[in-house]
């Protein structure tokens, strides 16, 4: 009994020392990689550091005022510019309740919203090379023919929903 | 346990029972009893202990491996700081504007130097290195590789680019020592709310040197400082003041953007100005903070001050007014009017062609010990309280007389910062609420510290008043489409080294406000002794040079500060924005 006990103490104390080492090994392994990844996490945040210096350097305003002045044909944004999307008119062109006018007369619009809101610059822009970023004020767009009636007041919506999107001449497929 | 109770076993066929006549069998098996009995109870004490050590050793071990798992990352951080700290703290926190655009921060800088003795090919290495830095010379480098030296500088502070090439190059012998530098990527954009560095990165100016602690702290590394600047509009106060500067040829000048509900400051720009990279090359003038640093006497900026005092004391009203058609003589002052109309002018169009007689009667009504008393309620008779070291105490008159007040009225006798006249202007037109000024960046949504100073009614008048101004009075030119500019022009003559005042020195402020319907910010614009051209035919009052680049900046800021442009012209603007100043002036000719 005594001795079986010995034994199985022994066994165990030999079971556990090496469990105890392979456990401390384990550790300073993983402590090894701790301080790999602990460096080159350190590498990337000064590399990430020096970018974002280098990005805030090549963005600042005056840099980039002086490009945009010297190379962009654009000016800065005036008041008349910017009008609110419920200041924007409802379209009036279609044929069905007066079939056969003439395309309707312009919406009456605030005198903000009526002046010319494309910039002489932005207008010379071919128009069809460009349809994405062209901006056509809804207002200031000829009336499309009538030969595109809307069937229902979802397509009505969703015809001046483009056109604010300024999607532009392209407009919906109908 | 097993183990120690072996000796006793035997011991049972020994009992007197079995053997007769042993009664000193008994007396010896009782003494050894006894001793086994004290040696057992001792040992049941010692492994009563030993239990209790090892079961708190096992009990720490389930506490912390299962109890408390989430503590592992502690001896991460640990291991973390112990061997990051040397390669990639941050020595300082870098500094963003409100939109997280970086202002200032730490990089590492490698700094080249070679061992000669290690160099194999002086000759070769030289005209490598001579191409990738192109600023040394192929032979001076040759020179400084073939000395006896163990140890040469080639160059200090290398770009991470040069390091690169340095690097590829692949030439035994070359080291780099790598260092921490300040680096201010916007150059002199803000200078005089950053301040700058010493060599040893410690903040000796700005914001860089009253939040030196915060900026050190190793355990925020990473967490920026936000600051309540907007480059965006920083830029464009200092281009616009800039030009304005220059087109005048003025010595000086200084713009404020301030949100007048939470006290934010947009921008802050004091020229001229320096690049923090190099303070050292920078004049004593460009190091000088206008904004908060100056005091100066703010001329007819102050009748916002003025009016709003004598409406919310309430010794007049919107309709009445004072005769202004003779000069006021008092003691060795002449109080003249600058655009004289020389008859009985309304409140409002004494605020509008801002006459010194009008106001000087007005505060006269209401009295020194008032206006002592409103003067410090808006904060102007006390240092102003803002995020810099380099902040300017006001010069308040010792002796507050009837003179004083007369002077003060229209802006002369009580020097203050810049600073201070905007927010208090921002107080003014906010709805009465005086919110100290701050350079950091208030958490969206908090409700900003401030207390009510006057009238929400008397803020409503005065936004009337400013309004009147830019529309018809002496600030026209800071008009711009779209946006409801309200303001007040002020253009004092600066004191000169007799002590007198020097007709030909003036320094020009126009403090403006937008939206007028809805107010939102503060613009104000300093130009310091600007000259008259062609253009403004000679003139060089606040109202042809400050109050024009107030406009250009307000036409350029709206639109990235969100502000929605409105018809000015439309029934409803006018009609919230009406003054009825022209019928009482009727109504009083009518009379005379």
């Amino acid at each position: 009994m005594s001795r079986g006990l010995s034994v199985f103490a022994l066994l165990l104390l030999a079971v556990v020392s090496f469990g105890l080492y392979q456990l401390s090994y384990e550790v300073q392994r993983l402590k090894d990689e701790l301080i790999e990844l602990n460096r080159a996490l350190g590498q990337e945040r000064e590399t990430i550091g020096v970018l974002q210096a280098e990005w805030s350097y090549l963005t600042r305003p005056e840099y980039l005022q002086g490009k945009a002045e010297r190379l962009l044909e654009m000016r800065p944004a005036a008041a008349k510019d910017i009008v609110a999307i419920e200041a924007l008119p409802w379209r009036q062109d279609r044929g069905q309740e007066q079939p056969g006018a003439s395309p309707a007369p312009q919406p009456a619009l605030p005198p903000m919203a009526a002046a010319p809101a494309v910039p002489p610059a932005l207008a010379a822009v071919p128009a069809p090379r460009n349809p994405g970023i062209t901006p056509v004020p809804v207002a200031a767009k000829p009336a499309r023919p009538a030969a595109a009636p809307v069937a229902s007041f979802d397509d009505e919506v969703a015809a001046v929903l483009g056109a604010m999107q300024r999607t532009g001449g392209a407009g919906r497929a109908q | 346990m097993a183990l120690f109770r072996r000796q006793p076993k035997p011991k049972p066929p020994c009992t007197p029972a079995d053997i007769p006549g042993a009664p000193t069998m008994v007396r010896l098996e009782g003494a050894a009893k006894q001793a086994l009995e004290v040696s057992r109870g001792r040992l049941v004490i010692g492994i009563g202990l030993f239990s209790l050590a090892f079961l708190l050793v096992a009990g720490r071990l389930v506490e912390l491996t299962v109890l408390r798992g989430a503590t592992e990352p502690v001896i991460a951080r640990g291991i973390d700081s112990e061997l990051v700290a040397k390669t990639s703290l941050m020595e300082r926190q870098p500094i963003v504007d409100r939109n997280g655009n970086i202002l200032a921060t730490n990089l590492k800088i490698a700094s080249l130097y070679a061992d000669p003795r290690k160099v194999l090919n002086a000759q070769h290495a030289a005209t490598q290195l001579a191409q990738v830095l192109p600023e040394l010379s192929a032979g001076e480098i040759q020179a400084k590789l073939n000395s006896e030296k163990s140890f040469v500088w080639l160059k200090r502070g290398l770009t991470p680019r040069e390091q690169y090439e340095v690097n590829r190059l692949g030439i035994p012998g070359l080291y780099f020592h790598s260092e921490q530098r300040r680096v201010y990527p916007q150059g002199p954009l803000a200078v005089h709310v950053l301040g700058y560095t010493d060599i040893d990165g410690k903040g000796i100016s700005g914001i860089e040197q009253y939040f030196d602690e915060q900026l050190r702290d190793p355990s925020r590394t990473g967490d920026p400082l936000e600051l309540s600047i907007d480059i965006r509009v920083q830029h464009i106060v200092r281009d616009e003041i800039a030009k304005a500067v220059e087109f005048f040829n003025a010595i000086g000048g200084g713009g404020i953007v301030l949100d007048i509900h939470t006290g934010e400051v947009l921008s802050l720009v004091s020229l001229p100005d320096f690049d923090p990279a190099a303070p050292g090359t920078a004049t004593k003038e460009s190091l000088f903070n206008r904004i908060t640093l100056g005091v100066y006497e703010m001329g007819s900026t102050m009748k916002t001050l003025n009016t709003a005092m004598a409406l919310d004391y309430g010794t007049v009203k919107l309709s009445s007014g004072y005769d202004a058609s003779h000069p006021i003589q008092i003691s060795r002052f002449r109080i003249r009017d600058d655009h004289p109309k020389n008859r009985w002018l309304s409140v409002p169009e004494i605020f509008m062609y801002s006459s010194n007689i009008g106001s000087a009667k007005m505060a006269v009504d209401v009295g020194p010990e008032r206006q002592r008393e409103f003067m410090m309620r808006m904060g102007m008779l006390t240092k102003p309280t803002i995020e810099l070291p380099e902040v300017g105490a006001p010069l308040v008159p010792r002796n507050w007389k009837t003179v004083e007040t007369m002077t003060i009225s229209f802006g002369h006798g009580l020097s203050v910062t810049p600073l201070q006249l905007a927010t208090a202007t921002a107080a003014i037109i906010n709805g009465g609420v005086l919110h100290p000024p701050t350079l950091i960046k208030r958490p969206p949504g908090l409700p900003a510290p401030g207390r009510q100073v006057i009238r929400r009614e008397v803020s409503d008048i005065m936004r009337k008043l400013m309004l009147l101004v830019v529309e018809d009075g002496t600030g026209k030119k800071a008009g711009v489409d779209g946006y409801l500019v309200g303001g007040k022009t002020g253009s004092s003559e600066k004191v000169n080294d007799r002590g007198g005042y020097n007709r030909k020195a003036n320094f020009n402020t126009f403090v403006a406000g937008f939206p007028m319907h809805n107010p939102r910010y503060i613009v104000q614009v300093m130009i310091d002794e600007p000259k008259g051209n062609k253009s403004t035919f000679g003139f060089a009052t606040a109202g042809w040079t400050a109050a024009p680049a107030a406009g250009r900046i307000i036409s350029r800021i709206a639109p990235l500060l969100g502000v929605p442009p409105v018809d000015e012209n439309s029934p409803a603007i006018r009609q919230a924005m009406y003054v009825p100043y022209v019928q009482t002036q009727e109504k009083k000719l009518a009379s005379q």
